[in-house]
């Protein structure tokens, strides 16, 4: 039954190579902190560069600037090889060394992080050994926990980045459904049609993947389940299916429905059951659901009261609250993972730009700079979004942590749009 | 940096009735290092850029790096592996090089023994500046002892 | 897929006609409360049901010659100028009962994309709104909503937006 619907849909599910996001730092308005990720010694049989992902990783947050290999002084592996007058004399505080082995059939890594100026151990780990071509995620891992350590918020680098890609006009334009990893590198087309991809949402667990496609115009939201590639039809309702966003137990699917009327109104669906609800009614649009993080608010987007502004309702039902008051419009609003902060696109003036605000309301601080800036993806960690922008070359995704202080670029020869940080594995 | 503060000297001379000479050896000492800088300069054209202003503040944990020259003309940096090794002019432009890459405003000092031939100390200097020193010191001794720095340097390598 | 949508559904289900035979008398009236009753089964068949003659050739192509109808920013409202698409659409479709359309809406790419797609649906059910005040049975007009995912014009200014504002007609 899915096997058909699927060969139907003409759109199929793969996991190919794909061509890697490039990435760009920029603006960044904070001075990066100096660090030193030193090349982690290898044993024979253990190659892989595990320290220059690291060193990548911190690099990208805008918030480290690692020290350029040819400037090292001295490349120890172990603490008692450290010479700290070596790296004090350049400035790094901070010095990440390390050593790869062989075991298990696997590769065994093993990581200190060294304070220079204290002369001190921050960090000491034994990662277990993994699979070679698993190693890029024991290095995320390992820059997550130097993240970690040296700035109190915990990593991003070890998840996926969901987004589509684009090209083409009109009736021509393809779409792909891609996840890559947090840098950008390892794309794996997940889906492909000649009709749009849209609005992809992760399961709280990260095993599933919700989004919007079209087979003859008609929209439906499907529900695919990566490790199998195993494509599950969640509604396909006359008119427009759209917005999906899961409950934080995974249980519930919040969507937008037309249901062949013109108006949208949210309803939420038992993703076990099939069973849903409708959780606003009238002839104004209600879509762009998002679960607060207990579970028990839904913020969304309305025109209700003439422009479209962010609303929140209890999930259970009952009466919308309005919630943003600033700019224009304010649309697909986000919750932040601690559920104080929500990120929104606020339109003033003609600028789409990305904002975020106390959920209890207040005032709305902008931190992109726009113009056609749109659809805020938090980081888990909670300290970094993704967003897409518009520029003349097209559309890319760029992240920006919540303070406004540090844009990077993920760029790619075609649009890439629509994109969804994941969860943290669980 | 290396230069003794004149009071100090004054306790440790014996009458007052003397003219002290001392700050005029100091200041002499400076312009020599001035001149030096600039003498390779001037017939070289390794370009230098000398700083803004003298009154720039050191900051306290830029360490100096020392570039210390022996009687044999042999170059010893106390930064890297191996400090006791002598290297070579690409060993220093690259190694003091990395320092200035990531703290330019690192002061870069320059211990020659005394034997050392003015040759020898303005090829290390070249080498300095190749790298991008901003600021040359000249370790030197009081001017009572002017060996015994040398010796001490050369009893490490 | 909709070229290959063009291709294949050379026309009309032999269940849409058979549907319409209950439906259209009283599907004007109900407008667009009524639920259209031929779904997209996929059944593909019997291409020339309910094509009586030239006549209905003619007022395809009459109809085929333009097919979208563009809007104003943050409109849903049908201009004067497109009435003729709408019309010269409705006397196809009520002269070939059999005869399906559905009605695609677009926004141009300002805003966000899935509340640019329910804008898209407003646009695509006023026009089907305005079939069928010209008689049309409901069950011969769908509706969906590509939001801003189709442009035909790719530059951000308003001489782009203009043409990506539009609600296409495609016969199914």
């Amino acid at each position: 039954m899915m096997k058909k619907y699927w060969c139907l849909l003409g759109l199929f599910v793969v996991v190919t190579a794909h061509a890697d996001l490039n990435i760009t730092i920029s603006g960044g308005q904070v001075a990066p902190q100096p660090i030193a990720v030193v090349p982690f010694q290898t044993a024979p049989g253990a190659e892989f560069d595990v320290a220059q992902i690291v060193q990548d990783d911190l690099a990208s947050s805008g918030l480290f600037k690692p020290l350029d290999r040819k400037d090292m002084l001295e490349k120890p592996s172990q603490p008692g090889q450290v010479n700290y007058r070596n790296w004090q004399v350049l400035g790094i505080n901070d010095i990440a060394i390390g050593q790869q082995r062989p075991a298990n059939g696997g590769v065994a890594v093993r990581f200190y992080l060294l304070d220079t100026m204290r002369q001190q151990q921050l960090l000491g780990y034994d990662m277990p050994a993994a699979p070679k071509d698993q190693l890029r995620y024991v290095a995320h891992r390992i820059a997550d926990l130097i993240y970690e350590k040296l700035t109190g918020t915990p990593g991003y680098f070890d998840t996926q980045i969901a987004y589509i890609e684009g090209h083409g006009l009109g009736d021509k334009r393809k779409f792909k459904l891609i996840i890559c990893d947090s840098d950008g590198r390892y794309p794996r087309v997940i889906a492909a049609s000649g009709e749009p991809l849209m609005s992809p949402a992760w399961s709280p667990d990260r095993k599933k993947l919700a989004f919007v496609g079209y087979h003859r115009g008609r929209s439906a939201i499907f529900v695919d389940t990566l490790a199998t590639g195993q494509l599950h039809k969640m509604t396909d309702a006359p008119g427009i299916n759209g917005a999906p966003a899961w409950s934080p137990d995974g249980r519930l699917l919040a969507v937008a429905l037309s249901a062949g009327r013109g108006n949208t109104n949210l309803y939420v669906i038992n993703t076990a059951t099939g069973q849903r609800h409708q959780l606003t009614s009238g002839t104004a649009i209600n879509t762009e659901p998002d679960f607060s993080p207990d579970g028990r608010t839904i913020a969304f987007t309305s025109d209700r009261g003439g422009t479209p502004q962010v609303y929140t309702i209890p999930v259970g039902g009952g009466a919308a609250t309005r919630i943003t008051f600033q700019g224009k419009q304010n649309l697909r609003p986000r919750y932040a993972p601690d559920g104080k902060t929500l990120a929104v696109v606020n339109q003033d003036g003609g600028q789409y730009r990305i904002g975020v605000m106390p959920v209890s309301g207040g005032p709305l601080r902008i931190i992109t700079d726009g113009p056609l800036d749109e659809g805020p993806s938090f980081a888990p960690n909670g300290n970094v979004l993704i967003y897409e922008k518009r520029t003349s070359n097209g559309t890319d995704l760029a992240t920006v942590t919540i303070d406004g202080r540090v844009n990077r670029v993920l760029r790619s020869s075609s649009d890439v749009q629509d994109p969804a940080w994941s969860p943290y594995i669980q | 940096m290396a230069s003794v503060h004149p009071t100090g000297r004054v306790r440790r001379r014996r009458g007052t009735a003397e003219i002290n000479i001392v700050p005029y050896i100091d200041v002499m000492l400076v312009l020599l290092v001035i001149f030096m800088v600039t003498a390779p300069l001037l017939t070289q054209g390794v370009d230098v850029q000398l700083p803004e202003t003298s009154a720039e503040p050191i900051h306290s944990t830029d360490q100096p790096v020392t570039l210390s020259i022996d009687a044999q003309g042999r170059y010893f940096l106390d930064i890297g592996t191996d400090k006791d090794r002598p290297i070579d002019g690409d060993e220093i432009e690259q190694r003091v090089g990395a320092v200035l890459r990531n703290k330019p405003e690192t002061m870069v000092l320059v211990r020659a023994d005394r034997a050392a031939s003015y040759g020898e100390v303005a090829v290390g200097m070249t080498a300095l500046q190749a790298a991008g020193a901003k600021k040359i010191g000249f370790v030197t001794d009081a001017p009572q002892a002017p060996a015994a720095s040398g010796k001490r340097q050369h009893g490490r390598s | 897929m909709i070229r290959s949508t063009r291709k294949v559904a050379v026309l009309v289900m032999a269940v849409a006609a058979f549907a319409m035979a209950g439906c259209a008398s009283h599907g004007a009236k109900t407008g667009a409360e009524t639920q259209p009753v031929a779904q997209d089964s996929g059944i593909n068949t019997n291409a020339n049901a309910g094509q009586s003659g030239v006549d209905a050739n003619a007022l395809q192509q009459a109809a085929e010659q333009s097919h979208s109808i563009y809007f104003a920013l943050d409109s849903s409202d049908i201009d004067a100028q497109y009435q003729a698409v709408v019309s010269n659409w409705a006397k196809y479709l009520l002269a070939v009962p059999g005869a399906q359309v559905q009605v695609q809406g677009n926004t141009d790419e300002r805003g966000t994309r899935a509340y640019n797609q329910a804008l898209g649906e407003r646009r695509a059910t006023a026009v089907q709104a305005a079939l069928e005040a010209q008689g049309v049975p409901a069950a011969q007009v769908s509706t969906t909503s590509f939001g801003k995912e189709r442009p035909v014009c790719a530059q951000h200014a308003e001489s782009c937006w203009s043409q990506n504002r539009r609600a296409d007609l495609i016969r199914q």
